[in-house]
């Protein structure tokens, strides 16, 4: 734990270095007025807190539920990628398309679509962050080398076998990298699909504050999902720390959670 | 009993357009509990060889028996132990855990209890370690030891020892003999080594390349149990001059 606070006490340091330096500017004039002091944005909190609850766990729970929905696809297609070679490329490809569709334009037509419940959220949660996903397990899964392969094949493993005892253990440090990048991204996934059109969520808590030109609510909302996003990684990376305790060779190492 | 028979035994590989016939005509006899080095040039095919024994590729012409099955059923009776140049040991899990996993997979009970083959490759109280704490030498013992979880009827070993230092090298051939007398397995050994083929084989078969066939078989009539002093008998000199001579006859008529 004194480890933990040791690592934690130089970005706190900075982020603390900042918040007093962006205090200063403000009192000497130098910020416009979309740039509120940190103190008046901590002043809202008491008043705002209610709601930043309410709004934060419907975000909080769309995000999750379109992480998990990403990742069992991309679980999915990996695993038809590692059974079937030739349908890697058609897969990547395919994930790299879904990537690559502007989900701030992809956004309104979903709601035509969806309509503007849950589902909307939970669906643009998962495309945001379904390649990272896909990408890292597709990769996981090819991090076996061919010796080891083909001392499955002498023990004559079953495929069943081969995915729980080799596929899936070597492409476990894969896959928690990839979480990690994913799970922002989720979290995006959801408040854009909240700007488009929600009742509730941390989206539209902004978007209700950026039409009232309350500027100090608008920045709560921001760092509200900063502070979700790098809980959720760092929640990530515990688990991993906990779950990978051997030294892991290739490039899925040497990550600092 | 499992004597390896190998009748007119070829290989070619396709690359590309072309066709390479990596090994022709191999024909011999690898007795029951008998220990046979495969020796030869880079290119031989004597890797290959290996891997058609053990039904990780498939011959093009010819027929391999195990006993009387062919390999692949051999294989899928889980009657083959197989020891790559590389450990291969999965990181993720303990020394007695990679020993135990043939047991696992083939779903039988242990033929050799995990714990009792951990002290047989000479590694008790490593039992819980993980394989990157070990070094390269103590790596490719669990190798073995996870290769004679099943008490498999041959034994394969391709290069085992290839990374390790000479002195090492020596060490685990010792002791790599001591568990085959114990065990009663067929074994075969690929290695390029003419010393360590004449210490550790009864016979050497010695390949050509270009396509891969078998130059020569020599015999090793050197009494065992064998201890290091062996090499400097003139009858070992006497029959690594002979693999030698045929390693060296072999590479004047590919050249």
């Amino acid at each position: 734990m004194t480890a933990g606070l040791r690592s934690a006490l130089p970005p706190a340091l900075v982020l603390l270095g900042l918040a007093l330096l962006m205090e200063a500017a403000k009192a000497a004039g130098l910020l416009p007025i979309t740039v509120p002091a940190p103190t008046q944005v901590l002043a809202v909190i008491p008043a705002q807190f209610a709601d930043l609850v309410y709004h934060g766990a419907a975000t909080l729970r769309s995000a999750l539920l379109g992480y998990l929905c990403a990742g069992l696809v991309a679980g999915a297609l990996a695993s038809v990628a590692l059974r079937f070679h030739g349908a890697e490329r058609p897969i990547i490809s395919f994930g790299l398309l879904v990537d690559c569709f502007p989900l701030i334009a992809l956004a309104p037509i979903f709601v035509i679509w969806l309509g503007q419940g849950m589902l909307l959220h939970v669906t643009l949660s998962a495309i945001a962050s379904f390649f990272p996903l896909l990408l890292g397990t597709v990769k996981g899964f090819r991090a076996t080398d061919a010796s080891t392969r083909q001392l499955f094949h002498v023990m004559a493993a079953t495929p069943m076998q081969r995915l729980r005892l080799l596929s899936v253990p070597a492409a476990l440090p894969y896959i928690f990298q990839a979480m990690k990048i994913a799970a922002p991204l989720a979290l995006l996934g959801a408040l854009i699909a909240e700007w488009i059109g929600a009742e509730r969520g941390l989206g539209a808590m902004m978007i209700y504050a950026l039409f009232s030109f309350n500027v100090p609510v608008v920045w709560l909302t921001i760092l509200t999902v900063c502070g979700l996003s790098a809980l959720a990684y760092g929640l990530i990376a515990l688990v991993e720390s906990r779950v990978i305790t051997w030294e892991v060779r290739g490039d899925a190492g040497g990550t600092d959670g | 009993m499992s004597d390896i028979t190998l009748s007119d035994v070829g290989m070619m590989f396709d690359i590309g357009h072309r066709k390479i016939t990596a090994l022709r005509g191999i024909d011999a006899v690898l007795p029951s509990g008998s220990f046979t080095a495969l020796i030869g040039p880079s290119g031989c095919g004597k890797s290959t060889l290996l891997r058609l024994i053990a039904d990780v590729l498939a011959p093009t012409s010819g027929e391999i028996r195990i006993g009387d099955h062919a390999p692949d059923a051999a294989r899928k009776r889980h009657e083959i132990g197989f020891v790559f140049q590389d450990p291969t040991l999965l990181p993720w899990r303990s020394v007695v855990e990679n020993i135990r996993l043939p047991v696992e997979v083939a779903g039988q009970p242990a033929a050799r209890q995990p714990e009792e083959l951990v002290e047989l490759v000479g590694l008790k109280g490593f039992e819980q370690a993980r394989p990157a704490q070990l070094s390269g030498g103590m790596q490719q013992r669990v190798a073995i030891a996870r290769a004679l979880a099943l008490s498999p009827k041959v034994l394969l070993m391709d290069e085992p020892f290839g990374a390790l230092d000479e002195i090492t090298r020596q060490k685990m051939n010792i002791e790599l003999l001591n568990i085959w007398r114990e065990t009663g397995t067929t074994a075969v050994l690929v290695t390029h080594s003419i010393s360590e083929a004449v210490f550790m084989a009864d016979r050497v078969l010695v390949l050509s390349a270009n396509p891969g066939q078998v130059a020569d078989r020599i015999d090793i009539d050197l009494p065992r149990p064998r201890a290091l002093d062996l090499m400097q008998d003139p009858a070992f000199h006497a029959h690594e001059n002979a693999v030698r001579a045929a390693l060296f006859s072999g590479e004047r008529t590919a050249a």
